[in-house]
């Protein structure tokens, strides 16, 4: 099972980032993740741009993989511009095209992404990207910059639980 | 009374261009409108703080200077653009030009929705914290098929909540 897990932001230190390579760990015998940055990623500006070596790889990457997990944090009640950027690139490559998606999200405060996951999930919808995300469960990592020990993993048992139990049935969703 | 249109697509032929210097142009009388250009600007980057640049700095003196702003958004994805979101990031990080502001959210689009979807989300963005417009509500503009369109349908509307912006 190969999966690539896109970190939401473009920023040096991410929560999002920390808690990918902490899935990609963790769920080493599951599943391979191959984390994928955004940051390198040119502005989208007008259409008729031609995608460039760094977006069609990313692309590409997210084409043949099994299945794709998004991050996400939350800048103003929304995803982060430069997460909706690289989607803006993917509406023009179609990669994300009836491909399996899971949405996740961590924040400093108590909601855990919930406005930008409830957008990231219309926006994936949308006929230019036509994604399928996995309905039901969701996961919503809050107070994220005091879930992490000094290795990286998480504290609590139950958000431990919790993911364990979201990454399982994104498995089976992929594999139904 | 001074304006401020911000430009919400980076498209080169983008309606909502369109749209913002009819509006300069029609309403010249009652207001200067000052078009921003959302493409103009870098990519929002919290570890890239350009803040205290000159393009930055300018564009907040234009919109604490003005009497309000037009946000005119396009739609990509079913919400904003990513150059528009990239500019209100920029505008709730360290610097806070739209607190208290009168603000008014129109859309264009080549489609028939007319960006109404974004429209929805830029609402919702505009009651996040650091942001803190004084939104226009109970009047909407959805410009479909704008390529067609831009100088009929609706422009009443428009004289209407233009009006509804000045101050006492």
């Amino acid at each position: 099972m190969k999966l690539v897990g896109i970190v939401g932001t473009n920023a040096d230190f991410s929560l999002n980032r920390k808690l990918l390579q902490f899935m990609q760990k963790h769920f080493a015998s599951q599943a391979e993740i191959e984390i994928l940055e955004i940051k390198d990623l040119e502005a989208f500006l007008d259409p008729n741009q031609a995608p460039s070596q760094n977006v069609k790889t990313f692309s590409d990457k997210i084409k043949a993989a099994d299945g794709v997990i998004i991050s996400t944090p939350e800048y103003d009640h929304t995803i982060p511009a430069p997460l909706a950027s690289a989607l803006e690139w993917l509406s023009q490559t179609q990669a994300l095209k009836f491909k399996k998606v899971l949405v996740t999200g961590a924040s400093y405060g108590m909601l855990g992404t919930l406005r930008a996951q409830e957008h990231l999930f219309q926006i994936l919808h949308s006929p230019s990207l036509s994604a399928i995300t996995m309905p039901g469960k969701e996961f919503l990592l809050r107070r994220a910059s005091e879930a992490f020990d000094d290795n990286g993993n998480l504290k609590d048992a139950n958000v431990q639980a919790e993911l364990d139990a979201y990454f399982a049935e994104f498995i089976s969703f992929i594999n139904a | 009374m001074k304006l401020v249109g911000i430009v919400g697509s980076a498209k080169d032929n983008a309606p909502v261009r369109t749209l913002l210097k009819f509006m300069q142009k029609h309403f010249a009388d009652q207001a200067e409108i000052t078009l921003l250009e959302t493409r103009d600007f870098p990519m929002f980057n919290e570890s890239n703080d350009q803040s205290e640049t000159e393009l930055f700095q300018n564009a907040v003196t234009l919109i604490e200077e003005s009497d309000g702003v037009i946000i005119a958004t396009d739609e990509q994805n079913r919400t904003i653009p990513s150059a528009l979101n990239s500019f209100i990031d920029w505008m709730s990080f360290n610097l806070h030009p739209f607190e208290q502001k009168p603000m008014m959210i129109i859309g264009a689009s080549e489609d028939m929705n007319g960006a109404a979807s974004a429209q929805i989300h830029l609402r919702e963005i505009m009651d996040a914290p650091g942001l803190g417009p004084i939104v226009l509500g109970a009047n909407e503009f959805v410009l479909g098929n704008a390529q067609d369109k831009f100088d009929a349908n609706g422009d009443l509307i428009d004289q209407g909540t233009i009006d509804f912006l000045a101050h006492a």
